[in-house]
């Protein structure tokens, strides 16, 4: 009964009410529930035959739809044939045409891939040339000229050959705009600048970078040196069509980028390492003394000069002085190996004093050589390590033994030159004053020797 | 005019020490000559002049003889050592300047083969030409300078000979 009840939700309900209610209508009798079942199976089938009828009903609707769209598909088909046919027509036509084009076209077609490739070109020369700082439209011009799709206009054409045009008259031209100029320590100033054709750009003495990934023109951080600087000042404040001489870089900007890299004196010194820091010590201890040395000689061999303009007064402050003061405070001796002896004295201690430091600067410039040398062979010993670890596959690692080794040799050397020249200046100069504290000596011994003789007769 | 191109050409290859070697070349030869003048022309007048000097002055006392013997050929052996010392020290520094030329062209070798490696050997060439032209200049100049200091050297010897004994002479 269950199985026969469940499409109907409505029995269902009857159902329960059946079960449910079956206890409460136990004491009626079975006539009663009877006479529902069986009402109820009535109702059911009346209900089911309306159904069917409806049923029924709508399934003469579809199939009359269904006509409906047999007819109106087979109508597409018809319609689809005849565009068929008119869509290759339409291709016959095409095909013509484009034949047709292409022979028209001919020989352009070629102009215009030649076209695209020199603007290609031209856009990465422009990009690259300084001359785009002064004329940064031109970038855009040169952009839209190399990526346009199209065939390109009589317009467009003159507008390329326009601009390498000016690119070639550029190249020829000194020429001054303002433009912002971004420092190393990348604060940017708007300053006149000054283009030498595609080669440089300097503002004031300064040399220029163009950094075309950014379009800026940029400080080098490292300038050249001096004469150059110079040169390109004269260039800046030059007026008018005078001539003046100006370094440039032929390389378009990378030698002077180059420059960036190459180590300053500074570094060069830095690359000397501990042996290069004690030469220089060795070198300016030895200078200083030079320095205090000539100083000295030369006040005493001023105040000598003017004892012996004068040798009426024995002034206390130099060598001839002192010797005429002993002279004279021994002049009663009238002992002549005595007062020769006295006068030695005093002149041994002079002479001591005027040697002094001497010896100091010879070694000095003795050992700077030898420390130099000394420096090439850490520098060396260093290199050789760094082969035994790594190999010899790269240079760079062998660079700063290498470049110790050459420094130092370099700073010995330029320490010991003027050490050694300076020496042997001093040390003439000191025989030269040495000799000349004897001859006086010698005379003023004479001198009295003869006022003895005088006494004496 | 070609000599003069040909000699800054050469200049140019070896460097800023070989500017420094022409420099204390020039010093020297000057030196060499200035001595020369002096042996040659100087000196005999120099010299008849203090003997004649020392005969007016020497008296009978021998010892006073003797000291103002010393005062005068002190005097004149003076002006004759005057730049020798120094003439003797500039050759031993040439060879110095050559081997800082040498060096420092290294330096400029290593330079380069760090921005183009060793494949290169063109590059390499100006710092090698500078390191050599420095050492070879330095040793030539040396070496033609010698054998007049040794001479200068052995005049200043003879010289002083000469005097002592003419001084001996007058006495």
């Amino acid at each position: 009964m269950k199985a026969m009840i469940r499409p109907f939700k409505g029995w269902t309900f009857a159902a329960l009410a059946v079960v449910f209610s079956a206890p409460i209508l136990a004491q009626d009798s079975l006539e009663a529930l009877y006479q529902k079942v069986s009402a109820d199976a009535r109702a059911e089938a009346a209900y089911n035959s309306t159904r069917e009828q409806e049923f029924l009903a709508r399934a003469n609707e579809r199939e009359q739809m269904l006509e409906d769209v047999k007819a109106q598909l087979a109508a597409e088909e018809r319609r689809r044939e005849e565009m068929k046919i008119v869509f290759d027509e339409n291709e016959t036509v095409l095909s013509d045409l484009t034949e047709q084009l292409d022979r028209r076209v001919g020989n352009l077609g070629e102009l215009f891939g030649v076209f695209r490739q020199v603007a290609g070109d031209m856009q990465s020369i422009f990009f690259d040339s300084i001359v785009s700082a002064e004329f940064p439209d031109r970038l855009d011009t040169i952009e839209r000229l190399a990526e346009a799709e199209e065939v390109p206009t009589i317009p467009e054409m003159q507008e390329l050959w326009s601009v390498m045009l000016q690119e070639i008259a550029e190249s020829g031209n000194v020429s001054r705009f303002d433009s912002d100029v971004i420092q190393a320590s990348g604060e940017t100033y708007s300053a006149p600048v000054v283009r030498v054709g595609t080669f440089n750009v300097i503002t004031g003495d300064t040399y220029l970078d163009y950094e075309s990934s950014t379009q800026e023109l940029v400080e080098l951080p490292r300038q050249p040196s001096g004469s150059v600087r110079s040169s390109a000042e004269d260039l800046y404040s030059a007026a008018g069509d005078t001539t003046v001489p100006f370094a440039l870089d032929p390389s378009r900007g990378s030698l002077l980028g180059l420059l960036v890299q190459s180590p300053s004196l500074g570094e060069r010194v830095q690359q000397g390492k501990e042996v290069g820091y004690a030469i220089i010590v060795v070198g300016v201890i030895g200078m200083l003394i030079v320095i205090e040395r000539l100083i000295k000689l030369a006040r005493v061999s001023k105040r000598m000069r003017r004892q012996l303009k004068d040798m009426e007064h024995a002034e206390n402050d130099n060598p001839l002085g002192r010797m005429m003061q002993a002279y004279y405070e021994n002049k009663h001796l009238n002992d002549l190996d005595a007062l020769s002896k006295k006068l030695e004295e005093v002149i041994f201690k002079d002479l001591a004093e005027l040697r002094r430091g001497l010896s100091i600067i010879k070694v000095l410039a003795a050992i700077a050589p030898l420390m130099g040398l000394l420096g090439t062979v850490t520098g060396m010993i260093g290199t050789f390590q760094a082969i035994t670890l790594f190999g010899t596959g790269d240079p760079k690692l062998m660079a700063g033994g290498i470049s110790q080794a050459l420094i130092t040799t370099v700073l010995g050397l330029v320490v010991a030159i003027p050490l050694l020249l300076s020496s042997s200046l001093l040390s003439s100069r000191v025989q030269r004053l040495s000799k000349m504290i004897g001859e006086q000596a010698s005379g003023m011994i004479a001198d009295k020797a003869v006022d003895i003789a005088k006494t004496k007769a | 005019m070609e000599v003069l191109s040909k000699l800054s050409d050469f200049l140019d290859a070896g460097g800023d020490v070989l500017w420094v070697i022409l420099a204390v070349t020039i010093w020297l030869w000057c030196l060499i000559v200035e001595r020369y003048w002096f042996f040659l022309r100087e000196l005999p007048e120099n010299r008849s002049g203090q003997l004649d000097h020392w005969r007016e002055v020497h008296s009978g006392s021998r010892w006073f003889n003797q000291q103002k013997r010393r005062q005068l050929f002190s005097e004149v052996e003076c002006s004759m050592l005057r730049n020798l010392k120094l003439i003797t020290v500039l050759i031993a520094l040439l060879p110095m300047l050559g081997l800082l030329g040498t060096v420092t062209g290294m330096i400029q070798v290593f330079d380069v083969m760090a921005y183009m490696g060793s494949g290169n050997p063109r590059a390499m060439a100006d710092g090698v030409s500078a390191a050599t032209i420095p050492t070879m200049a330095g040793m030539v100049v040396a070496i033609l300078a010698i054998p007049f200091a040794t001479e200068l050297n052995r005049r200043y010897q003879r010289e002083r000979r000469r005097l002592h004994t003419a001084m001996s002479r007058a006495e």
